[in-house]
């Protein structure tokens, strides 16, 4: 056994993802099976194709992670799996693979809070980021900004009232037939385009709370669209897209950059698969700078859902002696804080 | 041969330990409780009594389905890690497989039916544990059709008990429903097909083995229905 070898398993929604990590800080290995290309067609991700994918994988993945970190299953000291949130077919899967592991070996399971595994991956990125910091989660299930006042201790400062930040991206885009994911083809666009084009809402900025609302943006960036296709003009991808983005991200970067002022911390971490977006980054680099914070988020392959996160995370819960029981269950609507 | 037997298709769950035929232990908890909180409990517990450990293993036995899609999953990925850990062979049954050999004693036609919900049956017809019909997904009357006439027919599986006074209305004295405990799946019997299997070389490879789900997913059956309407246009 080493001490401190931990392996990670996340399948919450689109990933099969296994990782090896030592002591919460070395990625010994980070393998990534994606269903992107099976739910494309269907136009986001279908739990059912999901969860059977999930079985499929999920072996040749945690084995492929092993290998590739040149370890074997008895190096292991623990083993951590994703709790919620997240589609229960898929979640039970890296859970149901991760319990048998433990059990198997005779090793401590560590059952970890999704979002902030997504946290984990900045620490995994950055080995002096310690808390207390602020944190911004942002994906395609979840829009969460928290205070980290130490490692395990999470208050929620803000949260989405419906949909997630990623979640918008990704309705939108395929609305005007971006395929999925849209994120990512968003970004794209938008590098193109004029961000000031079409003035889309900024909701709830400026309203005094760290929440978020994107449905009423959503519904304003599709009535947009319906008015040009009634009118029989064509689309300007690029600037709907950078003017699209633009309203997503003002309302990020000023809400996390207030909460960070409001809570006096020193650091700002942004995570998530929206942390990915090249406008997000940019300028919550440049203006966290200028009001004087150190702002921090994880590098692309951090950012998807990855098992690294997952270890990480766990490595530091059994550290705790923080240990799940074996019959412990998945919890699709598990939060945090 | 050692085998540790698991089920996890349908509400019961169970989980075995045969010695070659003798069945060492068996597990069978028939509550509303999900697979993913007492399935490894009860593998360590059975385990722990037995005062058995991975190392007496020579093998794992796992029903491969119909049944639950969420059941088989837990069953089959517990089933596919631990052969993996332990590095021994693995086995996968057909659920209807199990629960006819459990009425192999009956003389006369056998049907295992599994709640399929939406007013369904997983279901096969079997004789002297030879398989005549199945499996099949459909309505339990359009199985009763694809019953030969004259002999009588033993009824096993969650779906006997649910859908009993349609087999009886429609087979009457012929229709046999099997006592409680012969109706749910015991993992003793998937651990005996198993090992038959694995004694014919029938191993599966944990690495690729999947459920075999018998019903395509709502998505895949509206996709499906989408391109028929496309090709047809
Ligand atoms: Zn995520």
């Amino acid at each position: 056994m080493i001490e401190g070898l931990v392996l990670g398993l996340e399948s919450s929604c689109d990933e099969t993802a296994a990782a090896v990590v030592l002591q919460g800080r070395k990625v010994l290995a980070n393998i990534i099976s994606s269903q992107v290309e099976i739910h494309a067609r269907f136009g986001g991700v279908v739990p059912e194709v999901a969860s059977r994918k999930h079985v499929e994988m999920i072996l040749p993945v945690l084995d492929e992670a092993l290998k590739c970190a040149g370890v074997g299953l008895g190096d292991l000291w623990g083993v951590a799996a994703t709790q919620g949130p997240g589609l229960v077919g898929g979640l039970l899967v890296g859970f149901t693979a991760a319990k048998a592991l433990a059990f198997g070996l005779g090793v401590p399971f560590a059952a970890v809070n999704h979002v902030e595994g997504h946290i984990y991956a900045n620490v995994l990125a950055h080995p002096d980021l310690t808390p207390p910091f602020v944190c911004l989660t942002v994906s395609g299930g979840h829009t969460d900004l928290l205070h980290v006042p130490e490692f395990g201790c999470y208050q929620v400062l803000g949260r989405t009232r419906d949909d997630a930040a990623g979640e918008a991206f990704d309705k939108v885009a395929r609305f005007v037939g971006l395929g999925y994911p849209g994120g990512p083809a968003v970004d794209r666009l938008a590098q193109e385009g004029d961000r000031e084009a079409i003035a889309f809402p900024r909701a709830m900025l400026g309203d005094g709370t760290f929440d978020f609302s994107f449905s009423g943006l959503k519904t304003s960036a599709v009535n947009h669209v319906h008015n040009l296709r009634q009118r029989g003009e064509e689309i300007p991808l690029p600037d709907f897209a950078a003017s699209f983005q633009e309203a997503i991200v003002d309302v990020l970067v000023a809400k996390t950059l207030t909460a960070a002022e409001a809570v006096g911390v020193e650091k700002v971490v942004l995570s998530g698969g929206v942390a990915a977006n090249s406008r997000l980054r940019e300028r919550m680099m440049a203006e966290g700078q200028a009001m004087g914070f150190q702002v921090y988020y994880p590098p692309l392959v951090l950012c998807t859902d990855n098992g690294a996160m997952i270890a990480s995370a766990g490595y530091f819960q059994l550290r705790a002696g923080r240990h799940s029981p074996l019959d412990a269950n998945v919890i699709p609507g598990l939060r945090v804080g | 041969m050692r085998i540790l037997a698991l089920d996890s298709s349908t509400k019961t769950g169970s989980a075995a330990l045969l010695d070659g035929e003798s069945v060492v232990g068996e597990y069978i908890l028939n509550v509303a409780m999900t697979h993913s909180e007492r399935l490894l409990p009860a593998i360590e517990r059975i385990m722990a009594d037995a005062g058995w450990t991975g190392e007496d293993l020579g093998g794992i036995a796992v029903t491969l389905g119909p049944g639950s899609f969420t059941g088989l999953r837990i069953g089959m990925t517990t089933a596919k890690i631990l052969a993996y850990l332990w590095n021994i062979s693995l086995a996968g049954v057909p659920t209807l497989d199990a629960l006819a050999r459990q009425g192999e004693l009956f003389a006369g036609l056998v049907c295992p039916l599994l709640d399929a919900r939406r007013g369904e049956v997983y279901g096969g017809i079997y004789r002297e544990g030879r398989t005549l019909k199945g499996p099949l997904n459909v309505p339990v009357g359009e199985l009763l059709d694809c019953l030969p006439p004259g002999e009588q027919v033993l009824f096993l599986g969650d779906g006997a008990g649910k859908y009993w006074p349609i087999i009886q209305g429609a087979l009457g004295e012929r229709a046999v429903l099997a006592p409680g405990p012969n109706r749910i799946l015991r993992a003793s019997f998937v651990g005996l097909l198993g090992q038959e299997k694995l004694i014919r070389g029938e191993e599966e490879d944990p690495m690729t083995l999947t459920p075999f789900y018998l019903r395509r997913s709502e998505a895949e059956i509206k996709w499906g229905r989408m391109c028929d309407q496309r090709t047809s246009d």
